[in-house]
């Protein structure tokens, strides 16, 4: 029905007396001659026939659809000129070099030539794509919904994949276990003062999965409005932690990694490395029924000695809008370079998918089944950690 | 929702409208193209007449803020039979007086409502806004209709749209027959729409927040059009947010405008705007620089959903449309 109307609407069937009224542009738009160059005359004179002496008030009678009209009879008219313009420019080239020949001098050839490649640039066309190609450097011009922007993360890549390859060196155990199609939520660890966990988790989905699939991390309040980092966080498609954007994107079958951890995981101190936290109340064990997705046990080990936190300053970290400040041995002892994370061995782990498809929405209320569930999977994740850390020999060469 | 059958029938009959608010933007398009609807009586209740008035409108000169006026606006509403109130009279941008700008949007709302529990009326439609629901850090990424409103309470200009909302609402609860509609439309940009936005990205430098890239969204100003008409037309109670297809980060939203923007830390850019906007030269309070921060993205899936209703125009497309004309105005070709 609505549609039907829509379609109406801008046809503008009904009424016969009154859509000249409505077609008519020149009743409300005041179009002023302006001095451009030679070409703009067509443009003016156009518009100037259509003048008609008009009222002031009238301004407010032009409805948006008869702007849009005349705004696209001009814009035409405009994109028309600027592809005259170079043509014109060429031709014009043509003349000077065929009356160059004729007069038979060439002594200003050179300059001639330098001064045609100057004058060149000034073409509109030209100047137009060279400025917008420095401004849309590693720009694109649409985003997913999630503002995740294609040409900003291939740009962005390299980065990830030097520190997937040559830094952590990261091995992946069990990739296998991720579906190559629609939705799973991933449950993994959190751990390091500065969490790049989940960036690497991406980046090894990405490189091992033969579907190439791409992950989206869900991220806390703090790092995700966190000057600068939150518009890095968001063009290579991180996404702010809560429920309605998980179930967003499980709902579009795409990967999630959560980590329930979240603040206590990368805070703890050095001493109680690899011991998980409290997994939160469960809030992914409820998306996960909610949504019907598979979770994925998911243990990354490397992280916690590529930045080994011994103490932390809360009010320092205030100032920046973190939560706390995070003491290593080297920062901020070494200033800026002992944030530095260092070049451990990373393992990334990921355990076999636990079936959420017999829970119901109905179940959620469930808040004894949900903490029971919650528990199995933390300990699962526990399970793989210490697999892969019996199967490590040395922190620094694996 | 009625049955189609139910709903021709309807069509048939000459329904009166009245709309208060008709030179603002949605109420000069939305009236102009009811008065040349053959289905709709136009009734338009406004403090100032209209430059056009097309022959079978009434226009009734009343000031919907004065004092015991909603006895008279429901005398009107009875004498005319009314069947339907579209409530446009609000501001498009904050103003510094702040008693106008509450006696204009919550008392003329009370005083509508008022009149308009006095007669059986069938549908009341009314424009708010996504900016009520405030830009928050604790934003989903898409707020649905069902999402609190919780803009901040120390602007006059949202603490009023929320107010308003809340006597709507209580409105529609104490009258289940009427259907009450509210529209809520996001940042509206286009060709000849006017706002605080607008003249914001009219500038050619543009004032941003050091470190901070939200997310937005632009919904044409046709598409707002045309779902209001759309609202009139069929029974659809609830809220329902307005929104263009896709986002685009602020930054990039410049870059496509190609306007300079020049990113202050959030405590100078706040005493700068703050300052500006005490001696007149903003139009916005400095509270705004949260729009600037933080996502306040609207979901658009229930007007899909509900009224089979999706913008035409996408963000992007939205954005182009706008800065096209804002060219040739900065050319003079248009006014």
């Amino acid at each position: 029905m609505p549609k039907e109307n829509t379609t109406m609407l801008s046809t503008g069937t009904k009424g016969a007396p009154r859509i000249k009224e409505i077609v008519a542009p020149d009743t409300a738009i005041t179009v002023r001659p302006v001095k451009l160059s030679p070409q703009t005359k067509k443009v003016r004179v156009i518009n100037l026939k259509k003048q008609r002496k008009t009222k002031p008030e009238q301004y407010a009678v032009a409805t948006s659809r008869e702007f849009s009209a005349l705004m696209k009879v001009i814009e035409d008219k405009f994109e028309e000129l600027s592809n005259n313009y170079d043509e014109k420019f060429k031709s014009l080239i043509g003349d000077i070099k065929k009356e160059r020949r004729s007069i038979g001098r060439d002594f200003l050839s050179g300059t001639a030539e330098k001064a045609r490649n100057f004058a060149s640039q000034f073409s509109t066309q030209r100047i137009k794509e060279q400025i917008s190609s420095i401004a849309m450097w590693a720009t694109s011009t649409e985003v997913d919904e999630f503002g995740l922007d294609p040409i900003f993360t291939a740009k962005a890549k390299p980065l990830f994949d030097f520190l997937h390859d040559k830094w952590w060196r990261v091995e992946t155990i069990g990739v296998n276990h991720i579906p190559s199609t629609g939705r799973a939520l991933l449950v993994s660890n959190h751990s390091g003062g500065i969490p790049v966990d989940g960036a690497m988790i991406v980046t090894s989905i990405f490189k091992s999965h033969p579907a190439q699939r791409f992950t989206r991390p869900l991220v806390e309040d703090f790092a995700y409005y966190m000057p600068f980092i939150n518009s890095f966080l968001t063009k290579t498609g991180s996404v702010r932690a809560s429920q309605e954007n998980a179930e967003r994107l499980l709902e579009r079958d795409q990967l999630v990694v959560v980590f329930p951890e979240g603040l206590k995981g990368i805070g703890k101190p050095f001493k109680y490395r690899y011991q998980l936290q409290r997994f939160g109340r469960g809030g992914y064990i409820k998306l996960a029924m909610r949504t019907r997705s598979p979770i994925v046990p998911v243990g990354v080990v490397g992280a916690e000695e590529a930045f080994p936190i011994i103490g932390r300053i809360d009010w320092l970290g205030k100032l920046v809008g973190a939560p706390y400040l995070p003491v290593t041995p080297f920062f901020p002892w070494l200033g800026p370079l002992g944030a530095i994370p260092l070049p451990t061995k990373w393992y990334i782990g990921y355990g076999e998918p636990v079936d959420m498809s017999k829970y119901g929405p109905d179940d959620v209320e469930d808040d004894i089944l949900i903490n029971r569930l919650s528990e199995t999977i933390r300990d699962q994740i526990q399970e793989i950690l210490k697999d892969l850390l019996k199967h490590r020999k040395s922190i620094f060469f694996g | 929702m009625p049955s189609g059958k139910q709903s021709r029938k309807q069509q048939k009959k000459t329904q009166k409208v009245v709309i208060t608010g008709v030179n603002s933007f949605i109420g000069s398009n939305l009236s102009r193209r009811l008065a040349n609807d053959p289905r709709y009586q136009l009734v338009i209740i406004d403090i100032k007449k209209p430059d056009f008035l097309e022959k079978g409108v009434k226009f009734y000169k009343i000031d919907i803020t004065e004092p015991m006026i909603d006895g008279v606006i429901a005398d009107i509403l009875k004498k005319e039979a009314v069947d339907m109130v579209v409530h446009l009279a609000f501001l498009s941008s904050p103003i510094k007086n702040t008693t106008l700008s509450h006696e204009l949007e919550v008392i003329g709302t009370l005083n509508m409502i008022h009149a308009s529990s006095a007669i059986k009326l069938k549908k009341f439609i009314l424009k708010s806004t996504t900016m009520a629901y405030g830009a928050n850090a604790t934003n989903p990424n898409f707020i649905t209709e069902e999402h609190p409103l919780r803009a901040d309470h120390g602007v006059a200009y949202l603490r009023d749209k929320m107010e308003v909302e809340h006597i709507v609402r209580r409105f529609s609860e104490k009258n289940p027959r009427t259907v009450v509609t509210v529209l809520r439309p996001c940042a509206t940009l286009g060709p000849t729409i006017r706002n605080f936005l607008t003249s914001y990205l009219a500038s050619p430098i543009i004032l941003t927040i050091l470190g901070f890239d939200p997310l937005y969204q632009f919904v044409h100003e046709e598409d707002v059009i045309d779902m209001f008409r759309v609202a009139v037309e069929g029974d659809y109670p609830g809220a329902f947010n307005i929104v263009g297809r896709g986002v685009l980060p602020f930054s990039t939203v410049l870059k496509l405008s190609g306007k300079i923007g020049i990113p202050a830390p959030y405590p100078i850019a706040y005493s700068i705007v703050s300052m500006m906007w005490s001696a007149g030269l903003l139009p916005v309070p400095p509270v705004f620089l949260n729009f600037l921060r933080y996502s306040w993205l609207a979901d658009g899936a229930k007007a899909k959903k509900m009224m089979n209703f999706e913008s035409r125009y996408t963000t992007k497309d939205t954005l182009e449309s706008f800065m096209g004309t804002q060219r040739l105005r900065e050319l003079r070709l248009v006014e």
